[in-house]
This record gives structure tokens, C-alpha cells and sequence, in this order.
């Protein structure tokens, strides 16, 4: 079922057993679950079903802590949220992600890898991923032409990669949604604020205000709030009627350790040995290629060199002495606006743009490729400095606009140089190659490059801990303190890893729905 | 059967032999010793660069002589008779195997090719 709340009657009340705010990759994918599940879902969607301007302006907000792209650039405000402009690229979280690494402050998931396995493959399907397959064996023994580096698995391996169409989930899904008898998506539906009942032990009910003017309230036995990371934060912080610091934040912890992925042209590598095999194992060819490789480091050299997870992709290309382009320089600011358009205009996320330059230049590269680019991807340390809060600005709504501090620490600079240490010395010893840093790679400097980029994915401001001490949600991804609100996406991942965000929050939502069918 | 002359002969012939041997295999050496396997790749630019910036960094080694005696230390345990750029290869990645790495201009190169790029360098 599917209304747009525009033509509701002001002060309407709808009600359902769960709530969820927000229809991007995580809503989309809860609802998707409970389908059938003879539960009335009511799906909240603050925008329409294409982008328009009007909307997508509730998201801009004020960055000021290091460059970064514009908020409403970042995300997307309609019925598949960021999915609309995603390039699709998917991997899963290492073991070592889930584990507390002592050399990284605030690490560690109350969950682990194997207990997300069941998820991931519900999440594989969901993201059409060709295969159950995360290994460079497996995708070596389906396709001979993929040919790992004779690495040494004590140092260094091969991290698999999976690319979705990539899934416009809004478009692919809409259909199934809509016509579901127990789902009901309400478009143009922005909540302004999650109301807890008077001792704030469990959620009364959600304020929506629609574009026009109107307000409605929800009212549900569950609810789960899936708007994005930045989003997730801001809705929790302006709830504030009853709690003045915001909704679940008695230890003032929503907001923090926002987290991006730190993707930047580190060095190059040029092979050295005629006995290296064919790079098809490592190369992209956007739109076709279903795997291919990075190359990672082991959890052992990590732990030895305390080191923050990382994987790096190889691009074609000619021996240089520039310092390459970052995903922000990549986008001056009068791309923007195409950016932010919807997947009817050419798809312009920094992965695809990325890739297509990838895609070029390997059509270009003479046929023995020797001499390659390298894109680290490497997970920024946990930050509690690294913050969203409210800025005095409002949105048309009346709602304060998110104000992004995006901080970095010493670990997240030192850690790049130990990998290119690692990975240098074992390419050479295996006598594939020599590799070639970056000039602020060596840097021992705090400053930052201008390479300075990130992956567009905003994880951590609502991140998942047992102790409600050090984590917003609990390991179900239930808000501490309030018995029937949950978070789904990205915020709650307490570490980033390096894999994209996308399938690790689809796998949780997979995971948040089933949770929630044993409850409501 | 063997007359004194043939003897004389043969044994001039071995001796002659092996001294041509010894010096064209130190020849050998001394070209292999500036010309690192890595120069096919990075061209004499980059290498000079490197060994430029190597000297710069560790001072001891701005010496010719004295890189050359390190990198002849270097292939000792390794050398294979004759053959001098597959001595040099087993020292480069015995290098690698021990974590014996130096970096030079942004390169993670073996400390013995770091030093062949030095000795380049002087003449570059």
C-alpha cells in the first residue's frame, strides 16, 4: 500500500505494530523482510519517489571539521535513499573488524563475523551479487582467468569485491512494497521528532510534518529508525522535548565517532618478474566486472604494526610523480548538483566515477601492464571528536540542521605508511614488484594532503556496545534505555573496516528484522 | 699420452682460464653493481633519484668505493659463480626476506638495490 502524507488530513494518526522511518538500503531491506510476516509495517518515507529539490534541500547541513563533500550531496531524501546513485560495490567485514584490537581505542563489536554469515548471504541476494563467495580461491576455481598474486597469506591476501548492478532499490523494490497488503509506505512523510512516553523508558509515538504543512503522528508497538548515519544522529538529538540532550543520549554519545572511509591515491606499483600472472584477478571494467580483487593485509600484520584495516585496488596506469586526485577534488563544487540528481541522469557516485576512470584507463593500458595506481580504502580509527550536532540553522521543517566535524587522528595517518611498508616489502620479497608511496604518505606530519578523500559512506554516530556506558544501541541495535526503538544502517557500525559500507548494513538490517519478529 | 710440453700446456691453459674467468667475472660484477634490476622499469631518471636521495639520507654511503664493497658483502653468501645478476637478485630478495627495506624517494626498495641505485647515481 503506498500514500503520499501530503494528502492526508492534518493531525491524522496512523498506527501499525512497527514502525520504520527512513526507505533507503536499510528500511527498504526491513521492510522487505517483514513482508508477509503478518505484522502492519508502516514505512516512512520523508521524500517521493524521485528526486526533488525541495526535498533534498532537508538535508543539506554545515560541514566543519575537515573538507568534505555537502551534506545533500552525500545522501540521497527519496524512496531508495542512496541506492539511487550507488555504485554498487560490496564486500564483507573481516573477523578482525568484529574483534577489540587493542591498538585501536574504542574498537570492537559486540557481534561477530560468523554470527552476521546468515545475513550477509540474505544480503547478497537482496543486492543481486552474483555469488555466496568472498574468497579468491572460490572465484579463482569459477573463473581460471582470476589469478590471485602468489602472496604470502601470513602478510598479505586477496579481498574479494562484489558489484551490484548496481541496485537501485527504490526502483527495484517499489513494485513489491506497494502492492504488499501489510506493508504500508507513506511518501513525503518527514519525522521531526521520535516522543517517548513520560518515564522515556519505551517510544509513544513519531511527529510527522509533511512539506505542506501538516502534522501527523505514528504510533506503533516497534519502531526503527533508518534515515542514515548523519540523519539517524539528528533525529535522536532534535527528540529533545523531554530529554534535553536528545533521545538516547543520557552519556552524550549520539553523534559521535562519525566515521568515513579514507580513500585516497597512495602510490604506485610496478611489476617487476615476467612470472607475474595476468591482473584480470585485479581489474574493474564497470558494469561488467562481477569480482575482482584488492589487496589486504592479514590480521597478524595489523596486529604487529597496529595497524587500521585497509585494502588497496590497482588501476592501470604510467609511472608519475603527481600526487593523483582525491574523491573530493574529483568533484568540485560545480558537479555537485549532478551529483545529487537521480539515477535518471547518469549515476554519479564517486565509486562509479572512480570506475569509469578505471574502465578507461585500463582500455588504454598497453597489453603488459607493469606500472599500476593504488586506492587505499583504509577505515578511519573510532573518534569521539569525529561528531554530528545540531546546528542553529533550521530546515523548512523547523528541524536544526546537521553540523558534521569530520576529525582524523595520528593512527589514521601512521597507519597508511606501516601498510605501504608491509606491502612493499612483501611484493618485493615475492618478487612481484616494487611499490612507490605517496610523498604524504612518508610524511610524518599531522596535516593532511589535499589527496584528502573519502568514500561517501558516514558510518558510527549511533554505534553498537553492550555497555551502555560506550555505545548508543545495544548488540540487537536496540536503543539503550528505550525497550522498543532500534537503529538499522551504518551508524551503528562501532568500526568501519574497509569493505563499503552497503552490504555490512543490509546484512544488519536482515539481521534487526528477524530480531524483531521474535518481539512484536 | 701426456708429454711434459702438452702438460705444460694445458695447465697454462686451465690457469689462463680461470684468471680470465675471475676478472671478466668481477667485470661482470662491477656493471651488474650499478645497473639495478629495477632501472628496466623506472628508467635512469628515477634510479638516479633514488640512489641521489639514498646518499643524502645515509651519509656513511656516499662513497663510491664503499658501496661497492657493501653490495660485494651483500652477494658474498649468495653468489652464484659466473653469474652475477642472479647473485644479486638472491641478495635482493634475501633483503626482503630478512625486513632489510630502505625507502628512497617514496620507493620500498631492498638495501642492496638502494645501494645500486646510489652507485648509479654518480655517474647519472
Amino acid at each position: 500500500m503506498h500514500t503520499d502524507a501530503r494528502t492526508l488530513d492534518g493531525g491524522s494518526t496512523i498506527a501499525g505494530d512497527i514502525c520504520v522511518v527512513g526507505a533507503g538500503a536499510a528500511g527498504i531491506t526491513i521492510a522487505l523482510e517483514l513482508l508477509d510476516s503478518g505484522r502492519r509495517v508502516v514505512l516512512l518515507e520523508g521524500g517521493g519517489f524521485e528526486y526533488e529539490k525541495q526535498m533534498q534541500d532537508l538535508y543539506r547541513g554545515v560541514n566543519v571539521g575537515l573538507p568534505y563533500y555537502p551534506l545533500d550531496a552525500a545522501r540521497l531524501h527519496y524512496f531508495g535513499g542512496t541506492t539511487n546513485h550507488w555504485a554498487g560495490f560490496c564486500s564483507t567485514l573481516d573477523p578482525l573488524d568484529f574483534e577489540v584490537r587493542a591498538w585501536i581505542p574504542n574498537s570492537g563489536w559486540p557481534i561477530t563475523r560468523d554470527e552476521l554469515t546468515p545475513y550477509y548471504a540474505r544480503a547478497r541476494r537482496i543486492l543481486d551479487l552474483a555469488a555466496d563467495e568472498w574468497t579468491a580461491d572460490a572465484w579463482q576455481k569459477r573463473d581460471p582467468s582470476l589469478v590471485q598474486l602468489p602472496l604470502d597469506p601470513r602478510v598479505a591476501w586477496t579481498k574479494m569485491w562484489q558489484f551490484s548492478r548496481p541496485t537501485r532499490m527504490g526502483t527495484r523494490y517499489r513494485d513489491t512494497i506497494v502492492r504488499s497488503p501489510n506493508v504500508h509506505l507513506y511518501t513525503y512523510a518527514n519525522v521531526v521528532e521520535v516522543v517517548p512516553n513520560d518515564a522515556v523508558t519505551a517510544v509513544d509515538h513519531v511527529r510527522v510534518r509533511t512539506i505542506n504543512g501538516k502534522d501527523h503522528r505514528v504510533r506503533a508497538r516497534h519502531y526503527v529508525l533508518a534515515c542514515s548515519t548523519i540523519q539517524n544522529a539528528r533525529l535522536l538529538l532534535t527528540s529533545n522535548t523531554r530529554m534535553p540532550a536528545g533521545l538516547g543520549n543520557r552519556r552524550d554519545l549520539v553523534g559521535r565517532y562519525f566515521m568515513e572511509h579514507l580513500e585516497m591515491p597512495t602510490g604506485q606499483l610496478v611489476l617487476t618478474s615476467e612470472r607475474v600472472p595476468d591482473m584480470n584477478m585485479y581489474m574493474l571494467d564497470f558494469g561488467k566486472t562481477k569480482a575482482r580483487g584488492e589487496i589486504a593485509l592479514s590480521a597478524e600484520m595489523q596486529r604487529v604494526h597496529g595497524m587500521l584495516n585497509a585494502s588497496v585496488s590497482l588501476t592501470p596506469a604510467t609511472l608519475s610523480d603527481t600526487e593523483g586526485m582525491s574523491t573530493f577534488q574529483a568533484f568540485p563544487p560545480d558537479s555537485m548538483p549532478s551529483f545529487r540528481r537521480s539515477e535518471s541522469s547518469q549515476p554519479q557516485a564517486a565509486d562509479s566515477v572512480r570506475a569509469s576512470r578505471s574502465s578507461s584507463a585500463s582500455s588504454l593500458a598497453p597489453p603488459a601492464r607493469r606500472v599500476f595506481d593504488l586506492l587505499t580504502r583504509q577505515e578511519q580509527a573510532p573518534n569521539p571528536d569525529s561528531r554530528v550536532t545540531l546546528d542553529r540553522e533550521k530546515d523548512a521543517l523547523g528541524m536544526p540542521r546537521a553540523r558534521l566535524d569530520w576529525r582524523l587522528t595520528d593512527v589514521d595517518r601512521r597507519s597508511f605508511r606501516n601498510f605501504y611498508e608491509v606491502l612493499g616489502r612483501e611484493l618485493g620479497r615475492a618478487g612481484i614488484g616494487r611499490v612507490r608511496m605517496r610523498d604524504w604518505v612518508m610524511d610524518n606530519g599531522s596535516e593532511w594532503p589535499a589527496s584528502l578523500g573519502g568514500g561517501w559512506h558516514h558510518m558510527g554516530t549511533t554505534r553498537m556496545h553492550s555497555d551502555p556506558k560506550r555505545g548508543v544501541v545495544d548488540d540487537e541495535c536496540r536503543v539503550h534505555g528505550l525497550d522498543n526503538l532500534r537503529v538499522a544502517g551504518a551508524s551503528v557500525f562501532p568500526t568501519a573496516g574497509c569493505a563499503n559500507p552497503t552490504l555490512t548494513l543490509v546484512a544488519l538490517s536482515v539481521r534487526l528484522a528477524s530480531l524483531i519478529t521474535r518481539v512484536a | 699420452m701426456t708429454t711434459r710440453r702438452d702438460f705444460v700446456r694445458q695447465t697454462a691453459t686451465l690457469f689462463g682460464a680461470v684468471i680470465v674467468g675471475t676478472y671478466g667475472c668481477h667485470d661482470a660484477d662491477d656493471r651488474e653493481m650499478q645497473h639495478p634490476e629495477i632501472l628496466r622499469f623506472l628508467g635512469n631518471a628515477e634510479v638516479a633519484r633514488i640512489g641521489t636521495q639514498y646518499r643524502a639520507t645515509v651519509r656513511a654511503e656516499d662513497d663510491e668505493p664503499r658501496l661497492r664493497e657493501l653490495i660485494h658483502r651483500a652477494v658474498a653468501p649468495v653468489r652464484v659463480p659466473g653469474v652475477a645478476r642472479r647473485s644479486l637478485d638472491d641478495a635482493v630478495r634475501l633483503d626482503f626476506q630478512r625486513g632489510d627495506v630502505v625507502v628512497a624517494d617514496g620507493w620500498v626498495l631492498s638495501r642492496t638495490e638502494a645501494r645500486q641505485c646510489a652507485l648509479f647515481s654518480f655517474d647519472a
